[in-house]
């Protein structure tokens, strides 16, 4: 593994603990220029663990606290009249921070949605008919709560699309929260934390991660995963091809931080779970026969062969 | 503890099983080789089975083994009684006796107690074998196999009859084969479980056991398509049993149910010396049945002929100028006469009277009227008849409805002869202008239709079935009753009167000497075949059999010589050759160095040679197919052990592992990638090498740059790899 992953990872579990999979999901999105979707409840250490992450590479961390009557201006930033210098002064929003946490984003109204969701596609805000380029790396980490619960607008999705993974956060095991517990007695382990990456690294790192080779025989691979959710008989709508370079763009972040040049086939299975999960929209049969679209993804990869020669010698 | 006393019943009931089958092994061994002490050998067998039951700790069972052997021998063979003064002595005396005997390599002179010994010491290493399959292995199957093999084996070419056996076996072996499934199962799921839940599966494995053997049972059953052996192989090896054989070759006088197979029999019968190749005559039978020959009824005279008076019969003679003498040695006493075509007269030594039956023409021997007697040799006189082209072209159709009522018994036909017998006669006959050429055609019609001589491969008709029309039509597979009977059935359904001989075929024919040849007709020869009557002619006889040469003379009125020659010719040649294949190829083998013909017929000679090779080829593939797993990986070893170390060898070699690993049940499912197939792999083979091999592997297939490598590392680790699959 690459050793400055490791150190970041290490960094990470000083104070995250039994997350290690989360963080490396995470860190995945982060050197793809992705974003990362966390689905759970308050309180498993969301929040925790974007802030672990920024503060490993001494990153601007910023918060949005998503609510019902949250604007877009808000977000974004507005422009406030200063009667000083008696000219409009452009207060930048939240968005305008490195490693961006928006929490329960499915609580605010698809207004507010939508201007989050294009300065992370674009990696930029339109305010006042001026156009501002959002610095990098820019990385946002939005949660949501579980869509059955009450008061929530699901994103739509086309929205979801944006988002490079999507991450399920889980519950610590027993001992995992015994060990919490411990940490927490004293004092906060998040104030302990240093940086051990600087940004300009972490953009070398992104550029490295560009440079990372799949195999035709391996995007081949790839497109037929794809297709095959586009064929499934339980999927209405299958992944985008914009889905299946999501998944080559986080194969290789994934192969790079396994310390390989390369993406190999392992890559691709182990992260089509995250990245085409929340872009399939299943059919209503799949809930009547209680087929979660993990499971469907399960299933196509368990019967699409493997490619184990190059391309060229098949 | 109740866990383990359980375990004890399960052992004992297999035990008794095992006792039960073994017992089976022990019967026929006893029987053939008349061997007593049944009782002895089994008390040994069931002391084995208790001493392995409560496992006895090996050094004490051994004793208590060799004990019984020694008391076993001591109390059979020594005349003293057992632990007496004199029973060390004889016990050294015997020991000396074989070792010495042995040593000199005379292995059939060791003494009965000796073999005795032998064969205990081999039924206790047969019972530890049993105790390993039953207790360790959990598997009798293959014994159980070869259990019923070795019944089946001894039922089909012994006297020994296993009707009983087999079904004791079949029935104790499924048994057994189904309980220790079911603990093999159990073990398998290894989970405790109680008694009731075992009984569950047992008891409808019992039920349909039980079931299957008796719905076996009482099914009805086919009789053998095979012959039975046994007459046969005591024919060949001379222990000729007194009339056990089912239906040998030779000549019999109840010809009422023809079909099924005939076995070979060279008994010798009886030797000619003649200048001639003669067809040996006895009888001849007119009415069919559908099933075979009988005689008909009807009155009809005895002729009384002494020794040197001329004989009539129905048949042609040749002129008298033409006479020539035969000279018969009879080798098995019959009470008939042999006779010949043409036959003038018969001379004996001894007053005889010679009663020729009107009706079927046989001629019985007799000291007085109704006393018969056996000749041990006599001669016949003879002249050949010599039929004349001319005349039998004379012969038509038309003339056979001038016939009178004489004639009707060899017109019989039994009703239910099927309709297509008849069609097919008319077919044959229907263009041809003469009763003679009709004859001919009916004659070669058996050549050319793709008729088969074989003596072993001939069905026997069903209740509702014609013996005629199943050869016709069915099987055209059969020996000379099927042909002639055939034959004669056509005739009579064109209306042609036939009747169907029986006799001797001419036999092997030995070195000319003084003008004489020896012929040698033994129960193999006897042949039948067909009388047919052509008007203007007379009777005459044909040969429908293929392979068989018939021996009638016709004189085309070209060149009168020509059929003196021929007659000179004729015993030169082999005299009955049931291939006739083999005679043309013979003949084409002499014209060309080189034809498929003869490399066909060289192919026949050696048949057995040739289904023993294939079999053995055969076996050889079969076996080196299930050996796959253990000499595809050596060579592949050693082919890489040669090749050069790069990529493209790597590459491929990997794959050749990839493959061995799914000959040993270890394979790559689709979805699964080369890493975590690499994982499952090391983890069954507890080794590491499979990930370092498949890292290096993903490189080279999914990476860009190759980097570089120690491939002489990497052979090690795939070599290793290799090895591991085979041990």
């Amino acid at each position: 593994m690459n050793s400055q992953i490791q150190d970041i990872l290490e960094n990470i579990e000083k104070v995250m603990i039994g997350k290690r999979e989360v963080a490396e999901l995470s860190l995945v999105a982060l050197l793809a220029r992705g974003h990362v979707l966390l689905e759970d409840v308050p309180g498993v250490g969301k929040t925790m663990m974007v802030r672990a992450l920024a503060k490993s590479f001494d990153a601007q961390f910023k918060r949005i606290q998503f609510t019902p009557d949250l604007l877009p201006s808000d977000v974004v930033g507005i422009s406030i009249y200063n009667p000083k210098t008696m000219e409009f002064e452009f207060r930048p929003g939240p968005i305008m921070g490195d490693v961006v946490l928006a929490d329960e984003i499915n609580r605010t109204s698809p207004k507010t949605q939508s201007a989050l969701l294009e300065g992370m596609e674009e990696a930029s805000v339109t305010i006042d008919g001026n156009t501002m380029m959002i610095n990098q790396p820019f990385f946002v980490m939005a949660t949501q709560n579980p869509i059955e619960h009450e008061g929530t607008y699901p994103l739509p999705e086309a929205q979801l699309d944006r988002f490079l993974l999507k991450i399920k956060m889980g519950y610590p095991s027993r001992g995992q929260e015994v060990e919490i517990l411990r940490r927490a007695e004293n004092g906060k382990p998040i104030e302990k934390i240093e940086a051990v990456l600087t940004v300009a690294q972490l953009i070398e790192l992104q550029e490295l991660v560009q440079g990372v080779y799949v195999e035709d025989s391996v995007k081949n691979y790839m497109v037929e995963l794809a297709t095959q959710t586009r064929e499934n008989s339980y999927v209405h709508l299958g992944v985008s091809p914009r889905a299946t370079i999501a998944l080559m763009k986080a194969s290789q972040a994934y192969a790079f931080m396994k310390g390989r040049s390369f993406v190999t086939p392992d890559d691709v299975q182990y992260l089509m779970p995250f990245v085409f999960s929340h872009r399939l929209v299943l059919k209503p049969d799949a809930r009547y026969d209680n087929v979660t679209a993990a499971e469907i993804i399960q299933r196509i990869i368990a019967k699409t062969p493997v490619p184990t020669k190059r391309f060229a010698e098949q | 503890m109740k866990q383990s006393l359980m375990e004890f019943l399960e052992l004992t009931i297999a035990y008794v099983i095992v006792f039960f089958i073994l017992r089976e092994w022990l019967i026929p061994i006893m029987q053939l080789t008349n061997t007593g002490g049944m009782n002895l050998f089994l008390v040994f067998i069931g002391l084995s089975l208790a001493l392995s039951l409560f496992r006895v700790h090996p050094v004490l069972s051994g004793l208590v083994k060799f004990g019984y052997i020694t008391w076993f021998v001591v109390f059979v063979y020594s005349k003293s009684p057992v632990l007496s003064g004199e029973t060390f002595p004889f016990l050294l005396s015997e020991w000396k006796g074989n070792m010495t005997t042995l040593l000199s390599g005379d292995f059939g002179q060791v003494s009965d107690a000796f073999r005795t010994v032998l064969f205990l010491v081999l039924i206790w290493m047969l019972v530890y074998l049993i105790h390993h399959w039953v207790s360790v292995r959990k598997n009798i199957f293959y014994f159980f196999v070869m259990t019923v093999f070795f019944i089946a084996t001894l039922d089909t070419f012994s006297d020994y009859d296993g009707k009983a056996a087999i079904v004791k076996v079949i029935v104790l072996g499924l048994i057994m084969t189904g309980v220790l499934f079911v603990k093999r199962l159990w073990l398998q799921v290894e989970t405790t479980s109680t008694v009731m839940e075992k009984w569950k599966i047992v008891i409808p494995m019992l039920v349909s056991v039980f079931l299957v053997s008796s719905v076996a049972f009482f099914l009805p059953k086919t009789g053998p398509t095979w012959a039975d052996p046994v007459p046969f192989i005591q024919g060949v090896t001379g222990q000729d049993g007194s009339g056990t054989g089912k239906k040998s070759v030779g000549y019999s006088q109840d010809d009422s149910q023809l079909g099924g197979p005939f076995q070979g029999d060279n008994t010798l019968i009886f030797t000619a010396s003649s200048r001639d190749r003669h067809y040996w005559r006895i009888e001849t039978k007119d009415t069919y049945t559908s099933k075979g020959w009988i005689v008909s009824d009807g009155n009809f005279g005895k002729n009384v002929y002494e020794t040197d008076t001329p004989i009539l019969t129905s048949l042609q003679v040749g002129s008298p100028e033409n006479e020539r003498q035969i000279q018969l040695d009879i080798a098995v006493p019959m009470p008939f006469l042999i006779q010949t075509y043409g036959l003038l007269s018969v001379s004996a030594q001894d007053a005889t009277l010679f009663i020729q039956d009107e009706q079927t023409e046989k001629m019985t021997i007799e000291q007085q009227v109704g006393e018969s007697k056996s000749l041990s040799n006599y001669s016949l006189s003879y002249s050949e008849p010599v039929y004349s082209m001319d005349q039998l072209q004379l012969s038509y159709p038309t003339t056979l409805e001038t016939l009178d009522s004489s004639f009707d018994r060899f017109l019989q036909l039994p009703n239910q002869l099927p309709q297509r017998v008849r069609d097919l006669a008319y077919e044959i006959t229907q263009d041809k202008g003469t009763v003679y050429d009709q004859i001919k055609a009916v004659e070669d019609y058996f050549r050319t239709n793709g008729f088969r001589y074989d003596k072993t491969e001939v069905a026997i008709p069903a209740e509702d079935q014609d013996y005629v029309d199943q050869f016709l039509f069915d099987t055209k597979i059969g020996y000379c009753d099927n042909f002639s009977t055939s034959m004669i059935v056509l005739l009579r359904s064109v209306g042609i009167p036939a009747r169907w001989v029986k006799g001797f075929a001419p036999g092997t024919a030995g070195p000319m000497s003084d003008g004489l040849r020896e012929y040698v007709i033994t129960n193999d020869n006897a042949h039948s075949w067909v009388e047919a009557y052509i008007p203007g002619t007379g009777w005459m006889e044909f040969e429908p059999t293929v392979g068989f040469t018939g021996n009638v003379n016709i004189d085309y009125d070209i060149q009168l010589d020509t059929s003196e020659q021929d007659e000179v010719l004729q015993p030169e040649k082999k005299p009955e050759q049931p291939k006739p294949q083999e005679q043309v190829s013979k003949k084409e083998e002499s014209n060309s160095t080189f034809s498929f013909d003869a490399v066909w017929t060289w192919v026949k000679k050696f048949t057995y040679v040739w289904i023993i090779t294939i079999i053995l080829l055969v076996i050889g593939g079969i076996s080196l197919f299930l050996q796959r797993k253990t000499w595809i990986p050596k060579m592949h070893v050693r082919v890489y052990r040669k090749k050069v170390a790069d990529w493209s060898n790597f590459d491929s070699s990997y794959h050749v592992l990839l493959k061995q690993l799914s000959r040993i049940g270890l394979r790559r499912r689709d979805g699964e990638t080369l890493h975590t197939f690499a994982e499952r792999v090391d983890a069954s083979l507890e080794t590491d090498e499979m990930q370092k091999l498949t890292a290096v592997y993903e490189q080279h297939v999914y990476g860009k740059d190759k980097h570089e490598v120690d491939f002489i590392k990497l052979k090690e680790s795939w070599e290793y790899l290799i090895n591991r699959t085979i041990s």
